[in-house]
């Protein structure tokens, strides 16, 4: 058989214990307290519980809603961006995806301040004599649609345009000469080409929206499935609330998982990875009103999904802000709050740090291993790697916080110390890293190792002088988006995380819910600038490794 | 230098065996190369004696040293491969160096073997460039140059030529051809260009769905082609089947009862009558004329008619259909012998001695 470079076997078994130890352990456990018999009867009366029915309906419509309105939006942003000349398409692109990068529930924190009872809106049309009373934007499921469509829409406009990039012009051309009417064109040509992109967008959109508890907590709706979920299990005020909690959690999961597999055939995840690369490609020039009207729903829409981000900035700055549109008075205050308390940085900066390096070990090894070797393992591993990606954050941390308790032997031990938090952070980002290393080897051709092997080079000594130089930049390029993903993780860490383990986004979700929402703002800043700046970088280095 | 052997390969990739059991010895100094249809198994072969590929069953023998179970950076191979397999990130120098710095060679040392070899493939002002602002030949160049700097016991090559164009091909074969001669080293060509190996080979082993069906000089392929596979794959040929319909001991002729009528052949041993057989024959061994020609007893006259021409050059090539099959000929300087036409009635002549007999 051909031979394979030896020092992968090592690799392999490594890689096995970690998979074992931090995906299949923690996710087969929470499975089996589940269907432990105690539970399973427990779970039948729990399924026709009012509040267990009521959650579930609610969470249903928000999340069928968001979807169905997010890919109404980022549908047609994509298409336009795509094809025709829009001014600014350079900035645009990155302008739409940059905001995906930090949590959505920044959005919730933004929208209060504009949309909120005596928000920045109310305030103006009051003041307009345009209406009485406060409008209700946002308090109640409208308000969680609404923030969630504004921050979730770029992942459909993003992953669709991804698709886009890769259609064949000269297809859309063919149906063209062929007769086929603009219309005929779209549905029977473009659109099932673009299907991946817009059902991986779709997915992700579905099953985040499902199962985001932060942006409805932040609005004060606990009446859906995951903050009920997240405040049975997170405030432990008895033993049957938190496996209420858990059966929760439970059910989401298989919900996700039902989606999952419904729309799998059409999903890409390996296809993923490239979803952080748009680049600008030929497009049509438009004349007259249809110029006008696409540029302006791009415009437009833009502009809604970078309010919050950008309102933001203006909350950071306020002291003392209420019943005016924008602040009376700015300071640094905030941020001299947010300073005085170094824990949440420190935290941050090691646990990303650790993380990213199991990130980069993983995918500098790891990928090589699995890419350039056969072995029946390879499948499992990278199976399980890549489904972290579709595992809920909500999932992730409930099956760490049981799987870790003090009473699991050995696992408990982990549990105990800082360390497991990097490593469940590592764990679910991991595939940003993956996907870009798997796409860097696999276009170092195999005859470059054989030119050393024959040249008395063995595998490692191979591995390290030839394919790690040519393959270095685009490995960093997806590590960095992976230590973005972690440093801006909230959703598993809220779960695991001990006193004294506090992340950013773990204080900035504390100072809000404590009400200390300027405090909480300047941490949002603080987490958009630093993911921006990281952003460029990655893109410049995965330039270059092109 | 050593002398490469290999004993009934076998390589088998999941239910595909791309060697069965094959067979080969190459000598000292000399210049094999492996020809055949992509997929006959000949790239696996070369690699399997690089030791990038273990053999399912079977013998590498290096000398009488049998490396079989050696592992490819401890067999000392230089090889060359289709797409050259330059690292990007190293400059031309440090290619070529890599294998002599792998061995620890002491730099100054290093340095004049680099400018020696640079020098022998006329890439010495090439050296501190890096791969991607070289032309294809260039490359060419310096994968062979980082192969042979090692002074490996074999050179292996693996279609080094099918990337480049057609002119600079020419060049760079009678370059490897002279180098191979130069440095008496011991290489093993793989292409599917037989032109290609006729020009640069000492011996040519055929390749067909795994199997070696001849190995013999290009003169020995060429005229005494021992299948219907090797005739056909090596240069152009005509295929006519018959039947043996009598045996002249006297003249040394056998005449065949063909699909275009009667053919005499030279006799060969172990021929009998009644046997069914296939007659190959060269276009160019075929005489055209316009004006009748007689037969012999040492040769075939046939009445055709110009089916379609092509005018290559330095020769015109015609298929002229005799008895209802179409039959190629060759007419070499056609200016001064005679241009064809198609529908032109022609008379042509197949020498006896010049038809090849195969079952």
């Amino acid at each position: 058989m051909p031979k394979t470079p030896s020092f992968t076997s090592t690799v392999r078994i490594l890689l096995l214990i970690y998979v074992l130890l931090f995906i299949v352990f923690p996710l087969v456990y929470f499975v089996l307290v589940i269907l432990s018999p105690r539970s399973l009867s427990e779970v039948t009366s729990f399924v026709y519980s009012d509040v267990f029915q009521r959650s579930l309906r609610n969470s249903i419509y928000v999340s069928a809603l968001t979807t169905l309105l997010t890919t109404l939006l980022g549908l047609p942003y994509a298409y336009f961006l795509h094809r025709y000349r829009i001014p600014g398409k350079r900035i645009i692109l990155p302008l739409t995806f940059m905001p995906t990068m930090i949590p959505p529930f920044v959005g919730a924190l933004s929208i209060i301040f504009l949309l909120g009872r005596f928000g920045t809106l109310n305030l103006i049309l009051m003041d307009l004599k345009l209406i009485e009373r406060p409008i209700n934007f946002i308090y109640g499921l409208h308000g969680v649609i609404l923030v969630q469509v504004l921050t979730l829409f770029p992942w459909v406009a993003v992953n669709v345009y991804n698709s886009l990039l890769k259609l064949d012009r000269t297809l859309e051309e063919a149906a063209e000469s062929l007769g086929a009417s603009p219309l005929k064109r779209f549905l029977t040509v473009t659109l099932p080409s673009i299907t991946p992109g817009l059902m991986t967008g779709v997915f992700m959109v579905a099953s985040f929206s499902f199962t985001d508890y932060a942006t409805p907590i932040v609005l004060g709706q606990y009446e859906l499935l995951a903050p009920q979920a997240f405040v049975n299990i997170q405030q432990a005020i008895d033993e049957s609330r938190v496996r209420a909690g858990a059966y929760m959690v439970f059910f989401m999961l298989v919900i996700v998982l039902l989606l999952f597999f419904a729309s799998k055939r059409y999903i890409s995840l390996r296809e993923y990875a490239s979803l952080r690369l748009p680049r600008p490609v030929e497009e049509m020039p438009l004349r007259g009103i249809g110029r006008i009207l696409s540029t302006l729903y791009v415009y437009v829409l833009l502009f809604l999904g970078l309010l919050p981000h950008t309102f933001i900035f203006v909350i950071s700055l306020s002291k003392a802000w209420s019943f005016t549109p924008l602040p009376a008075t700015y300071s640094l205050e905030n941020f001299q709050r947010m300073l005085s308390n170094s824990t949440p940085f420190v935290n941050t900066a090691l646990y990303s740090l650790v993380g990213t390096a199991v990130c980069f070990a993983v995918g500098m090894f790891g990928a090589y291993t699995i890419v350039r070797t056969s072995h029946p393992l390879n499948e499992f591993i990278d199976a399980a790697l890549s489904m972290m990606f579709v595992v809920p954050g909500i999932v992730v941390g409930t099956s760490y916080l049981f799987a870790f308790r003090s009473d699991v032997p050995f696992f408990g031990m982990i549990g105990s110390t800082w360390l497991i938090m990097p490593l469940m952070l590592a764990t679910r980002r991991i595939s940003y890293t993956l996907r870009y290393a798997y796409a860097t080897y696999l276009v170092i051709r195999k005859s470059m190792e054989e030119a050393a092997y024959v040249l008395g080079e063995r595998p490692l000594g191979t591995f390290l002088r030839i394919v790690v130089p040519n393959a270095i930049y685009g490995i960093l390029a997806g590590t960095i988006f992976s230590f973005i993903e972690i440093v801006n993780e909230l959703t598993a860490s809220l779960f695991v995380y001990k006193p004294g383990w506090e992340t950013i986004t773990i204080q900035m979700f504390v100072e809000i819910t404590a009400g200390r929402l300027p405090v909480a703002a300047a941490y949002a800043v603080f987490l958009f600038l630093t993911s921006i700046l990281l952003a460029i970088a990655a893109m410049r280095l995965a330039a270059r490794s092109k | 230098m050593v002398s490469v052997r290999v004993e009934d390969v076998w390589m088998v990739f999941g239910k595909v065996a791309a060697l069965r059991g094959v067979s080969l010895e190459v000598r000292e100094g000399e210049m094999v190369t492996l020809l055949g249809p992509s997929g006959c198994g000949k790239t696996t072969l070369l690699r399997v004696i690089s030791g990038l590929y273990k053999p399912t069953r079977g013998r590498v023998f290096f000398d009488s040293e049998d490396v079989t179970e050696k592992n490819p950076w401890e067999r000392k191979v230089g090889l060359v491969f289709q797409d050259y397999a330059l690292w990007p990130h190293m400059t031309v120098f440090d290619n070529i160096a890599y294998g002599l710095k792998l061995r620890k060679f002491p730099a100054s040392e290093i340095r004049e073997s680099v400018r020696r070899v640079a020098e022998l493939l006329r890439i010495e002002d090439l050296l501190d460039r890096y791969p991607h602002q070289l032309s294809g030949g260039q490359q060419q160049r310096v994968a062979l140059a980082r192969a042979i700097v090692i002074n490996p016991s074999v050179l292996l090559l693996d279609e080094p030529l099918s990337n480049l164009d057609a002119k600079i091909r020419i060049n760079v074969r009678t370059e490897i051809r002279k180098l191979q001669k130069e440095l008496k080293i011991t290489a093993i060509y793989v292409t599917h260009d037989q032109e290609e190996a006729l020009v640069i080979s000492d011996r040519i082993a055929v390749m067909n769905q795994g199997v070696i069906e001849q190995v013999g000089t290009p003169l020995e392929v060429y005229y005494n082609p021992r299948t219907l596979f090797v005739a056909d794959f090596v240069g152009q040929v005509n295929i006519v089947k018959g039947s043996i319909s009598n045996i002249d001991e006297t003249e040394g002729i056998a005449v065949v009862d063909s699909e275009i009528g009667e053919i005499r052949v030279a006799a060969q041993q172990g021929l009998k009558e009644g046997e069914v057989v296939h007659l190959v024959f060269r276009p160019e061994m075929v005489e055209v004329s316009k004006t009748p020609i007689e037969g012999s007893v040492s040769s075939t006259v046939f009445e055709g008619v110009v089916d379609t021409v092509q005018f290559l050059g330095n020769l015109l090539r015609a298929d002229v259909t005799v008895g209802g099959k179409k039959l190629r000929v060759e007419v070499h300087s056609p200016l001064a012998r005679g241009w064809l036409s198609p529908q032109e009635r022609v008379f042509i002549r197949i020498p006896a001695a010049n038809v090849r007999v195969l079952k």
